[in-house]
């Protein structure tokens, strides 16, 4: 940790400088950039039309497809590890469940995205990120901070925006195959094709492994090596993209990804004779159509629209209630239209004005049926001025304001401002900043759980407050340096507790506030063949309110979230090949609301690396990729009893053509 | 681990390192949170009025594990039922030291304890709707499953019988009989709805205390508690007290003196009832009002025992009363105060 710390120091004390000219503005999306974290970069999701994130008012990651290929893993859940402020929570190795935290907020406080329409599921506002496969992922965009301005509920903490690949317009097909430890295999095929002004992209994919890995349980004062049990999984996806360009002026994209997996559900851990015959199987069809029509130079429109169906059971063979044995069966759906047109008054001055609509409905044997309705309206404005001198040089200002109906609970009104101003050209440097209100919105958990939901919850509330800085200097390349403060301040936090009958109920009770600094920084030395990215992320997620005059609860560290998490990658590129290494640490965690210092998950580092070669023979490219994660069998826990996976090799080989 | 005192008279204060030999002394079993491995046992000296707040942890070095529910004390032995961590733990009542660890097999969630003599002991298997049978003295297992009713929760021995309460969580209504000489079920009791306790009473009879069940879809639809007085020689129900829901709310946990009265947890406070002549007889006035999670009673000093659960996420407190009601102490234990035992 202190390594690592120390060696974000020194870049911040180099101060050989050179001049480096960020990227322009653009009002398209662009393809990401083989970099890894570093700027320019264009970020789509943070205006709904794409802005250089050197321009925006908060701090942005994106995870190029160049990155998304170097990384380690298939699913997101891995590909998003190491991304600052960002943590995942893994129920366990590969297949488990995971979600996220973005700077120290709850999981239902990550809004997540797929190519720019909301994708959190209705039932519990998160998204399982661990069986959501990154074929099919051009590149993923984080958003850190309130964008509820924006986008509604939910994003409270940052907004993840998954952008999928896009048929490029050269047919080609492509085969790929991998195998690795603990019955891990993996088999995709996938083609491309062209006909008249229509391109289509067509893929397919299944991850399975049996999951019994290795790992240490302790017992207190000791600890013996065990197998893991019941934690096979099945992951299968198919997708299918359109896209129709007429013309210039007009896109058209359809898209379908359904994916269904079956996972066992091995629980905690908690004894050496734990067993557990619980499974997990989850159904998802995702279907996007987006129309964007250039009307004029000057206003554009796109309307964006989704309908989603999940359909999650659980099943314990082995926990009988009342004489059967339990089984959760969940069903959702969400219909979402989303028109929105930019209207560029002057290049330097750009409006927004946009409208969602929302229909969600769910059926399940544990919730009560229930539908909810949202309608809503949001303006946004950029502006952008160039001064023809050094200091400043470039000023960007930024306001949005959302409205949000909906029909079961509270609206919420959402405004947001910010600024980003470029201080100076050589070295290149930008200040920023932005305040605004965010929500979340009970889920249907929250509200309608037949065995204690609370009809009369209203959304949490957040006000979210950042500032930081950009440089860009020269030394022997571009290394690019951030620096992030934030705070953000969440009321009516909802929260399960006992009622007087016993059972247990959320209620809008806590006040929480999540602050922090964040440090990243990003190099690329000969040539771009080396790069070098170290992030440090100190964040306090405090609950402040007090619920009694001797609460110890109060100003303490929420449980589970690191005050302290930090990651340091290296990538050496060469025209075939290239070896990637990751080096995370992710600081100790309390398992208890007053800290109790006796019950803590310890600290723990983790590496990966991969070898990842490259060989053209005509029109024929063969890729192979070594991965090795967990090189040093580091013995750790996401949650207490959840163990993680000691080393693990991978082999992946992919033919293309 | 410091200690918090929100205090009234006479607050215990916190011991220095080293307990010794333990004579006489009370035993809080603290569940803690559902995964987290955090279940503690405090123990309470009462003569010196001082707390240990994590003894089992202190004195072995090791935590209790995830969500201990019940603890019977047994020659000079305690076993503490682990839930979630399907062991049953059992210490020295004199140090407190470990002397072994019976592992419940499979996941079968154990729940309360049981113990007949020096060479059996049952453990009632939550959601395995069983009893697994051990030997307290060896640890070695017996019988791994004894099938009775739906998610049995307390077992009493009266007349040479085990009377295991299947609640089906809300579902059931009967007590099993087994017979621990054959180890199998001979007779089922039906008795109110979700039988959660029991516990026999001065005369040799069981009181029997049931939940009354929940109706998700429409609250005005659950139906309500009850007290139940069994005669364990004849397998019968001698009488039986409903609990009116807009009275007593669904009951929480009870305590049963051997002198021929008890608590119950109600919607308001704790309420007393009292048992005579084949009849229970339930006070409708709070005996104290409050929102109790455990309760005990210590006959010898005719006290009262009671735990406050606070918010479940942060230690809770045990607050004695003497018999008029009035509060005489209190301290803090672990998160989750539920099952209260004296050694005497």
């Amino acid at each position: 940790m202190k390594r690592i710390a120390l060696l974000t120091l020194v870049f911040l004390t180099v101060s050989r400088a050179q001049v480096s000219e960020p990227a322009s503005d653009s009002t398209v999306a662009a393809t990401g950039h083989a970099r890894e974290f570093s700027l320019p970069e264009i970020v789509v999701s943070a205006t709904r039309w794409g802005i250089d994130a050197r321009h925006l008012p908060s701090s942005a990651t994106v995870l190029s497809s160049v990155d998304l290929q170097k990384g380690s893993g298939t699913t997101l859940a891995s590909a998003l590890e190491g991304v600052p402020s960002l943590f995942v929570k893994s129920y366990g190795g590969p297949g488990a469940v995971s979600t996220t935290s973005i700077r120290g907020m709850g999981a239902e406080h990550t809004l997540v995205l797929i190519d720019g329409q909301r994708y959190n599921n209705i039932r519990d506002g998160q998204v399982d990120f661990g069986i959501f496969l990154l074929n099919g992922v051009d590149r993923v965009e984080i958003l850190r901070g309130g964008y509820s301005s924006l986008y509604g509920s939910d994003a409270l903490g940052g907004v993840i925006n998954i952008v999928t690949k896009r048929p490029d317009g050269r047919g080609h097909v492509s085969a790929e195959a991998s195998a690795g430890s603990y019955g891990m295999n993996g088999q995709a095929l996938g083609a491309e094709f062209g006909l008249g002004d229509v391109g289509f992209r067509l893929a397919a994919r299944r991850e399975s492994g049996k999951g019994d890995f290795e790992f240490r349980f302790h017992n207190g004062t000791g600890s013996m090596l065990l197998r893991r049990s019941n934690g096979d999984f099945s992951i299968n996806q198919l997708q299918a993209f359109a896209d129709y360009s007429p013309s210039d002026d007009l896109k058209i994209n359809l898209s379908n990804i359904y994916s269904s997996s079956d996972r066992g559900s091995p629980g905690a851990v908690l004894s050496p004779s734990t067993t557990s015959r619980a499974r997990l199987s989850d159904d998802d069809l995702l279907s996007q159509l987006s129309v964007e029509w250039a009307i004029d130079p000057s206003l554009l429109l796109k309307v964006g629209s989704s309908y989603d169906y999940e359909a999650r059971t659980y099943s314990d063979p082995g926990l009988n209630i009342a004489g059967d044995a339990l089984e959760s069966r969940y069903n959702s759906r969400t219909l979402l239209v989303t028109p929105h047109l930019r209207y560029v008054i002057a290049p330097a001055a750009k409006l927004t004005l946009g409208a969602e609509l929302g229909h969600s409905i769910i059926w399940s044997n544990e919730v009560n049926d229930a539908v909810r309705d949202q309608r809503s309206v949001f303006l946004s404005t950029e502006h952008l001025f160039d001064i023809p001198h050094n200091f400043p040089y470039q000023i960007s200002l930024f306001s949005s304001l959302r409205y949000d109906d909906f029909s079961d609970v509270v609206g919420e009104v959402s405004p947001k401002v910010g600024f980003n101003i470029g201080l100076l050209r050589s070295p290149n440097l930008h200040i920023r900043s932005s305040f605004g209100r965010s929500f979340h919105a009970p889920t249907f958990y929250d509200l309608y759980w037949k065995s204690g939901g609370n009809p009369k919850l209203h959304a949490e509330r957040s006000t979210s407050f950042d500032a930081g800085l950009l440089l860009t200097v020269d030394v022997l390349g571009p290394l690019d340096l951030e620096l992030n403060y934030f705070d953000i301040d969440t009321r009516d936090r909802i929260v399960w507790t006992p009622r007087a009958d016993g059972l247990w109920s959320p209620k809008n009770l806590q006040r929480v506030k999540s602050a922090g600094l964040e440090v990243i920084a990003g190099w690329r030395l000969l040539s771009d063949r080396l790069q070098l990215h170290a992030s440090y992320t100190h964040s306090k997620a405090k609950k402040v309110s007090r619920d009694g005059p001797n609460d110890l609860t109060a100003d303490k560290q929420l449980i589970y979230l690191p005050l302290e998490s930090a990651s340091f990658s290296a990538s050496l590129h060469f025209p075939r090949w290239s070896l990637n290494v990751v080096h995370s640490y992710t600081g100790f965690r309390y398992v208890t609301e007053t800290n109790d210092p006796h019950f803590i998950l310890p600290a723990f580092q983790k590496t990966d690396l991969n070898l990842l070669c490259t060989i053209l023979a005509g029109s024929v490219s063969v890729r192979t990729k070594l991965e090795i994660l967990n090189v040093f069998n580091s013995d750790y826990q996401v949650f207490p009893g959840f163990p993680m996976p000691l080393r693990t090799y991978a082999l992946n080989l992919k033919l293309e053509y | 681990m410091g200690l918090l005192i929100a205090g009234c008279t006479s607050s215990p204060t916190a011991p220095e390192p080293g307990i010794g030999t333990v004579t006489t002394g009370v035993y809080i079993v603290n569940e803690g949170n559902f995964t987290r491995n955090n279940s503690t046992l405090s123990l309470y000296l009462p003569d010196s009025n001082k707390v240990y707040p994590d003894i089992f942890a202190a004195t072995n070095g090791r935590p209790l594990g995830d969500v201990a529910n019940d603890m019977v004390l047994f020659g000079d032995r305690g076993y503490i039922v682990v839930n979630n961590s399907q062991t049953i733990e059992v210490i020295s009542l004199l140090d407190q030291k470990s002397v072994g660890t019976f592992v419940v097999p499979g996941s079968k969630s154990p729940y309360k304890l049981a113990i007949v003599n020096s060479s059996k002991a049952y453990v009632t298997n939550l959601y395995d709707n069983s009893l697994t049978e051990f030997d307290p003295t060896s640890l070695q297992i017996i019988q791994e499953r004894i099938v009775v009713g739906n998610n049995p929760e307390g077992i009493a021995l009266a007349n040479g019988k085990l009377y295991v309460c299947n609640s089906g969580l809300g579902a059931d209504s009967t007590v099993t009989v087994v017979d621990p000489t054959e180890d199998l079920a001979v007779n089922t009791i039906t008795v109110g709805r979700s039988p959660s306790e029991i516990a026999a009473d001065a005369n040799g009879d069981l009181v029997v205390k049931c939940d009354g069940s929940f109706n998700f879809n429409d609250p005005n639809r659950d139906t309500p508690g009850s007290l139940v007085l069994l005669d364990p020689r004849n397998d019968v129900v001698l009488s039986t007290v409903v609990l009116p829901l807009g009275v007593y709310g669904h009951p929480g946990r009870m305590a049963l003196s051997s002198k021929g009265y008890g608590y119950f947890a109600g919607k308001s406070g704790v309420m007393r009832f009292d048992v005579s002549n084949g009849t229970i007889t339930v006070n409708p006035t709070p005996f104290v009002t409050l929102s109790a999670y455990g309760l005990a009673i210590d006959d010898a000093g005719n006290r009262l025992y009671a735990t406050d659960a606070k918010d479940y996420v942060q230690p809770g407190d045990v607050i004695i009363y003497g018999q008029n009601g009035q509060e005489i102490t209190r301290f803090q234990a672990g998160i989750i105060p539920g099952t209260i035992v004296f050694k005497r």
